[in-house]
């Protein structure tokens, strides 16, 4: 099935599609209830702790390369090696020297968005080097050539049929859509990818400064296995996730499981500082970590830079009513739901993705969410401001804002302007309503429109005036 | 005690049963009304649409026109969020003017939330019978952190059977010029909230902001024609009725 | 809020920390043994691996005399990565444990493999009462205290075996990591 080409598109898509409706109620339903439960647990202390995450996400940036440089030189003092990518390519080239200096040819790989950002795997595949995805749901998404729909729970679009029959593919045989099966066979089919792949690679959660270490965040174990049993591993980062300190690092750890799916913290929180060391019986003999910037530097010094203290919870995709209806897929790159409004215009194009900071009402639920209170509808509405500045707005839209303005700055255009409302309507309307409308089908398509008033309040008030003076004199 | 009415250019041109439900009222309470003729719009939908600077022209507009009242009330959650929240940003650089806006800002009340917090009524003793719903737009509660104050007022009205829709503080859908642009996501949005609405089994669905009763009654105009449409106000006003 | 330190107040208080983090390992789905000495501990163990062949030993363990427990029993000891990967199960000690979370805390460095809590599809652990702390704040800082400067290439926090609900949202338990983590706790 070929993906449409537009957003509106993708979205009516999605809206039709009946199994992706269903399985986005439940996933984001679970998800909103879980988050509720583990902050209600919290109370008030709740609170608190996500104004303390605001306020060490927004240090940080502020103080950003003081910390980079402190992190960097902490790495390297362990034994790891800093790459610093300015953007995809480069990065891109950088893992793949790495892999084929070492003569890599199986690479086993933690979840990580920003790798799916440089698109690593098709350079990889490129240069004949394997990928293989461990998170259960990003290894599904690998075997159906898909990208993830949701930022924590990749394939939650998918049923176990589906998935079944994935796998009945990949390996040659009916397997059954059994969930303990299909899991069982993942694990023995991946378990032998760990033990084999010369590289590791991996994703960072939060690169903690002090002493240079990243900190990975999983349930399934995958992110131990590709950080500990091959002898490289390769770590990516955005720069912006590094925090400086361990303090800081125990309130953020406090923040991420509590909002992406309401546990109090996720199975495994591994924190890698460097290689193994010389008398370690195990671990990797080479750590790299990979400082990627990709327009974040860009974003720190304008309007968008609060959209710089994420922490990938996903907990704004599960409250977005926006997102409940289209899902990830609709969104069109790497990062959907309202965070992913603020980051694909800002690093692949404002013109190409120009629908992402209109696709919203501004409800402002993503803002009551978030762990450390980013406030995404002023960003979508600096956006859209961006996009009127740039030209970036069909004509006749322009043509029609700036007369409304234009209109409802003198009081004379204005009551002139609804006389002629109400006089080109009449023909349309219907028992006192408007079924249909030119120009207006797009609302008319699924509800009446309200019929301008023959006298407007401005008129009525004169009557009221008239009324009002009657009752007073009637009180008296 | 003295008020200015700020009726919204969505009230002024579709919903004018709303004003004249919310002047009464007041009257009622002593509220000595008036209506500054020269009033247009807040500028939001310019504002979140992308125009700041015209948004700017017409919040400047609207700050003479209501400078020198000690109050101003207005029906509508959204627009009294533009004036209370969204002037202060507009003239963050301009301290003269920040300074005009804040005062106006102080001064501002959506209409139940003047009613109850500032007039210090919940019990206008009126009589509704009916099964209701409350809707929460978006700006109002969200925005304002105004959800108990209609609520109070609708408890004390004898007869109204308040029901609680689930999900009551989840978007519409409408969204401004949302509903226009994404016709498909907006109606979706839109027939979700119906279900909880008809669920309810309310016959009356209670709303503050115009745009979100326009979209609304708009589609129960077609689907659930028995469901009525109300205004907080409007509820008050016929409950009151001699 | 400078430092988040909920249960700060049961710090050294080890019978209602281990209370706490037993209600929070069990309701993760790991399983907790409490006994009073070294030799009921070995005892328990071996009940738990009473049907393995292989079993994977790490150095934290080491004090627990789990090694001469388990040859007595005629159970091998894991000696290379090939026979840890088939092991039935590994068995090690920890750092600290912390109470709030039901997080067992482990570490790299004084000799420690790793590989033994994470390859076996079972993992035994053994804590006494006075490693646990009441959140994971100060179980950070007794990291660092016990290190200093030469920080540990790997401390890893693990709490209950392993899970994904990534197919249909239904939990499974046991993936990549262990399917099975037991806590035997010492007074």
């Amino acid at each position: 099935m070929s993906i449409p080409v537009t957003f509106v598109d993708r979205a009516d898509a999605a809206i039709k599609n009946p199994q992706l409706q269903r399985t986005l109620e439940a996933a984001t339903t679970k998800y909103v209830g879980h988050r509720a439960s583990a902050f209600a647990r919290l109370g008030a202390e709740g609170e608190r702790l996500r104004d303390r995450g605001k306020e060490i996400r927004a240090n940080t940036l502020a103080h950003l390369d003081q910390y980079l440089e402190t992190l960097a030189r902490n790495v390297e003092k362990n034994g790891g090696v800093v790459h610093w990518a300015k953007d995809a390519a480069e990065a891109r080239e950088i893992i793949i020297r790495l892999a084929r200096e070492r003569n890599v040819k199986l690479v086993a790989k933690a979840k990580s968005m920003v790798g799916e950002e440089i698109e690593i795997n098709h350079a990889l595949e490129a240069a004949g080097i394997t990928p293989v995805e461990t998170d259960l749901g990003e290894y599904i998404v690998q075997l159906a050539h898909e990208r993830p729909s949701h930022i924590i729970a990749p394939i939650f679009h998918k049923s176990k049929e589906q998935v079944a029959e994935l796998f009945s593919r990949e390996f040659g045989r009916q397997v059954e859509p059994d969930i303990p099966t299909l899991v069982k066979l993942a694990r023995a089919t991946l378990r032998e990818k760990f033990l084999q792949a010369e590289m590791g690679f991996s994703g960072v959660n939060f690169a903690i400064a002090e002493t240079g270490t990243i900190a990975i965040v999983t349930n399934e174990g995958n992110g131990r296995m590709c950080t500990s049993v091959p002898r490289i591993h390769v770590a990516l980062m955005g720069l912006e996730k590094v925090v400086p300190t361990w303090d800081e690092f125990a309130v953020l750890l406090g923040l991420l499981p509590r909002s992406g799916t309401g546990q109090q913290i996720s199975v495994y929180t591994t924190m890698i500082s460097g290689p193994k060391r010389t008398n370690d019986p195990d671990g990797p003999e080479e750590f790299h970590l990979v400082i990627l910037d990709n327009g974040r530097t860009k974003l720190l010094s304008g309007e968008l830079r609060e959209a710089l203290q994420c922490i990938r919870c996903g907990a704004c995709l599960n409250i977005c009513p926006v997102y409940g209806q289209i899902g990830g897929h609709a969104y069109g790159w790497v990062y959907p739901g309202p965070i992913g409004s603020l980051l694909t215009p800002s690093y692949a194009g404002l013109r190409e993705y120009a629908d992402l900071p209109h696709a919203s009402s501004l409800c402002g639920a993503c803002r009551d969410v978030c762990p450390v209170r980013i406030d995404i509808p002023r960003m979508l509405v600096a956006l859209r401001t961006q996009e009127v500045k740039q030209g970036a707005r069909p004509f006749i839209e322009d043509a029609i804002f700036k007369l409304t303005a234009f209109v409802l700055g003198n009081s004379v255009l204005y009551s002139l302007a609804s006389k002629f409302g109400h006089f080109a309507q009449l023909p349309f309307a219907r028992r006192g309503r408007l079924p249909s409308l030119p120009l207006m089908g797009r609302w008319t398509q699924a509800r009446d429109f309200p019929i301008v008033q023959a006298k407007t309040f401005h008129e009525r008030w004169k009557d009221l005036n008239r009324e009002g003076h009657k009752e007073r004199e009637e009180k008296k | 005690m003295r008020a200015s009415l700020f009726i919204t250019c969505l009230n002024d041109l579709f919903c004018t049963h709303v004003g004249e439900s919310v002047v009464r009222i007041l009257r009622r309470l002593d509220v000595a009304i008036d209506f500054p003729s020269a009033q247009t719009c807040c500028g939001q939908p310019l504002l979140n649409s992308g125009y700041p600077s015209d948004a700017r022209k017409l919040a400047q507009r609207f700050i003479e026109i209501f400078e020198s009242s000690e109050y101003i009330v207005t029906p509508s959650g959204s627009c009294a969020l533009a004036v209370k929240h969204d002037y202060l940003n507009l003239f963050a650089n301009d301290i003269e003017w920040r300074a005009r806006a804040e005062k106006i800002a102080a001064r501002t009340y959506e209409f139940t939330s003047f009613l109850v917090n500032v007039l210090g009524v919940n019990d206008l003793n009126a009589t509704f019978n009916a099964r209701a719903t409350y809707h929460d737009s978006c700006h109002l509660n969200r925005g304002l952190g105004v959800h108990d104050e209609p609520r109070e007022l609708l408890k004390h009205v004898r007869g109204l059977e308040l029901v609680e829709m689930e999900h009551s503080e989840t978007c519409c859908g409408f969204g401004g010029s949302f509903a226009i642009r994404y016709p498909g996501i907006s109606t979706a949005m839109l027939d979700d909230k119906l279900t909880w609405i008809q669920n309810t089994g309310a016959q009356v669905l209670v709303v503050g902001d115009a745009g979100c009763a326009m979209h609304l009654a708009g589609a129960l105009a077609r689907r659930e024609p028995k469901i009525r449409v109300m205004h907080v106000a409007q509820i008050l006003d016929e409950g009151t009725r001699v | 809020m400078r430092e988040w330190q909920p249960l700060a107040e049961l710090a050294g208080n080890y019978d209602a920390l281990a209370d706490i983090f037993e209600r929070e390992l069990v309701a993760v789905n790991g399983f907790m043994h409490r006994v009073e000495s070294d030799d009921e501990a070995r005892a328990r163990m071996l009940d738990l691996v009473h049907d393995a062949k292989i079993v994977g030993v790490s150095e934290s363990a080491r004090p627990f005399g789990v090694e001469a427990a388990l040859m007595n029993a005629n159970i091998a000891l894991a000696s290379s990565r090939a026979e840890l990967e088939k092991a039935d199960a590994g068995i090690s000690g920890g750092l600290c444990a912390i109470a709030e979370t039901g997080t067992l805390v482990v570490t790299s460095g004084f000799g420690e493999a790793r590989l033994v809590s994470l390859l076996p599809p079972k993992h035994i652990a053994l804590v006494r009462a006075q490693q646990f702390v009441p959140n994971v704040m100060t179980a950070l800082r007794v990291v660092r205290e016990k290190f200093g400067d030469n920080f540990p290439a790997n401390v890893t926090f693990i709490t209950g075996p392993s899970r994904t609900a990534d197919i249909e949202l239904s939990l499974s338990i046991g993936v990549h990591g262990p399917g099975e983590l037991h806590v035997i706790m010492i007074k």
